[in-house]
């Protein structure tokens, strides 16, 4: 198996605060790949690192093979490198369709302004491409009678499932997921984890955070823990149920007693 | 609500078809040259709605960037004997240069402090252009000759409100392109939500130096176009008092709504001509409409009229999306 994202000794230190301390994951290709710990563990403080809104204080951050470490996030976006955000960005006064629109520009994008004026039959070609592209993911997402409505006014579960729409416009390798499941009821979370598993049997792989267990146990391969900052276990989510550390620090007795986490899905 | 939405859609065409017959009912030199400077105004309104009304930045040195781009037209004429249409080519490199230059600031200082600072820029543009020898002072530069095709001179008011004419049909015609594109979207997108436009690939910094580009571009041909019009220009023109104007006049229309900009351009000079028969007191009056306009039609004048007028349905149901939608 190969590695597609490779986290070296990442640390980062707010004033005194060590937020993340010496972090090594290492994110397998056709793996989901899961970071889970307790609130203000450092998990969140990881995933800015990895995709640039936050710079590391030291340690590197490999991706497909290429040194990302402090690259800002547009760049880290266009090595393929997608992400949602746990409190939902969006664009909320353009359409469904237009935000996934942007999600797009990078690859249907050439020159500056003066250059899409001067090439009118170029800029159309791109913008007819990125449309149909916007309309099948809209449809692939179940968003596609709401293409005309603003974003702002959607439901909250919507908003979270065209966010994620707008992150596979810009055909990433590999999407960051902040707790895509937060706030949604269950037959929204449901519908959620079936649109994650038909995204990563397209070949996308995914590094989520998720607090929801059985979301987290059900969908990920591999489980990476934090707490204060720290690594505290990896492993299989069987193994990692069963770890006595991740028990004190996170999960309580349920999962690790009565063994309810189950297998993986083995997907892929 | 269909019958009403079908005439406010050729609003617009209905807009600038009167514009284009305006002169044969005003026929007093006065109101053409309001008219003319109305127009111009609004070809900066245009390219001002993709910093403010798109972009959300605030940004209040538009009066400045329009100066600039008469003093440089005026000198290129005066000085160097350039033709006014030759002129134009400076004039746009001009334009192309302080849109960087204002750009990269926009980049470190939000908000208010962005206004702030773009408040400062126009004052030491004013202030150069008053004190500065070799630009006039304060008498500024008079007979600017006018643009002119063949052995036809652009000289009366008739002639220069057509030609202003087609340069706003022109530039409407550019900036109704760019709202409508890929680039459209980012600037609103960059207003909406900078960091999700980042994560999109898009580089904000980019996005924001290309929204302030595009705005100085269109202001200083608008500049130019006065300096060639007027025919004598003066730095008592490009105070902040004008760079607010502008930002009246998007508001007046709606910010970030296409139409509005050229409506609210022509009450923003009109009104004040309109009132001042009244006497002394019509700086008052004229500010209590404003403020009526900012109040009672929050989100531009017609935007919020077809909300006044589809209020009963959006009563009765429906028309639930109708206080967020934004026709651009």
């Amino acid at each position: 198996m190969k590695t597609i994202l490779k986290i070296d000794n990442l640390t980062k230190v707010f004033g005194g605060l060590e937020a993340v301390k010496d972090v090594n994951i290492q994110v397998q290709e056709r793996e989901i790949h899961a970071l889970i710990g307790p609130n203000g563990a450092g998990k969140t403080t990881t995933l800015s690192m990895i995709n640039g809104t936050l710079t590391p204080t030291t340690g590197k951050i490999v991706f497909r093979g290429k040194d990302i470490t402090g690259c800002p996030p547009h760049r880290a976006a266009a090595e393929g490198l997608g992400r949602t955000f746990q409190n939902i960005k969006q664009f909320g006064s353009l359409t469904v369709l237009e935000n996934l629109m942007v999600g797009g520009m990078y690859h249907h994008n050439k020159g500056g302004v003066l250059h899409m004026l001067l090439h009118r039959k170029e800029t159309r070609e791109l913008e007819r491409q990125v449309r149909e592209k916007a309309e099948e993911i809209a449809c692939k997402i179940g968003v596609r009678n709401l293409c005309g409505e603003y974003a702002g006014n959607l439901p909250y579960g919507r908003q979270k499932v065209l966010e994620l729409g707008r992150a596979m416009m810009g055909d990433p390798r590999l999407i960051l997921l902040d707790e895509p499941a937060a706030g949604l009821n269950p037959s929204e979370r449901a519908e959620f984890v079936e649109i994650l598993n038909k995204i990563y049997e397209e070949g996308i792989d995914l590094f989520l955070i998720e607090h929801n267990m059985d979301v987290v146990m059900n969908i990920s391969h591999k489980i990476t823990v934090l707490n204060f900052g720290r690594k505290i276990a990896e492993g299989t989510p069987r193994k990692v149920a069963n770890n006595a550390a991740v028990i004190k620090a996170y999960l309580g007795d349920r999962y690790g007693k009565n063994d309810q986490g189950g297998e993986p899905n083995a997907g892929g | 609500m269909k019958d009403k939405r079908s005439i406010l859609k050729y609003f617009p065409l209905l807009m600038l078809g009167m514009i284009g017959i305006l002169p044969l009912f005003m026929t007093s030199n006065y109101y053409q040259t309001i008219c003319c400077q109305a127009m111009l105004y609004a070809v900066v309104a245009l390219g001002l709605n993709f910093i403010v009304g798109l972009s959300g930045l605030m940004t209040l040195g538009t009066a400045a960037i329009y100066g600039l781009g008469a003093y440089t037209s005026a000198l290129c004429c005066t000085k160097l004997g350039m033709n006014p249409w030759a002129a134009l080519v400076p004039v746009l490199f001009m334009g192309w240069l302080i849109g960087k230059g204002l750009g990269y600031p926009s980049l470190r200082v939000q908000g208010v402090y962005l206004s702030l600072a773009t408040i400062g820029f126009n004052e030491i543009v004013r202030s150069f252009l008053t004190n500065l020898e070799w630009t006039g002072s304060g008498t500024g530069i008079r007979n600017i000759e006018p643009y002119r095709i063949g052995d036809f001179a652009f000289d009366t008011q008739i002639r220069s409100y057509y030609l202003i004419y087609a340069v706003l049909l022109l530039f409407i015609g550019i900036a109704w392109k760019i709202v409508n594109s890929r680039w459209g979207r980012a600037f609103v997108a960059v207003k909406d939500n900078p960091e999700a436009l980042q994560i999109c690939g898009i580089d904000i910094a980019n996005v924001k130096i290309t929204a302030f580009t595009l705005s100085s571009v269109f202001a200083v041909v608008a500049g130019a176009m006065y300096a060639h019009f007027n025919r004598y220009i003066t730095p008592a023109t490009y105070t902040t008092d004008l760079s607010i104007s502008f930002v009246v006049m998007l508001i007046i229309g709606g910010l970030g709504n296409f139409w509005g900009c050229i409506y609210g351009a022509y009450i923003v000079a009109f009104l004040p001509q309109l009132l001042r028969p009244i006497g002394l007191s019509y700086k008052l009056i004229y500010a209590l409409i404003m403020m009526c306009l900012v109040v009672f039609f929050p989100n531009g004048l017609i935007r919020d009229m077809k909300k006044y007028l589809t209020f009963k349905r959006a009563l009765k149901g429906g028309a639930a999306s109708e206080n967020n939608s934004q026709d651009r």
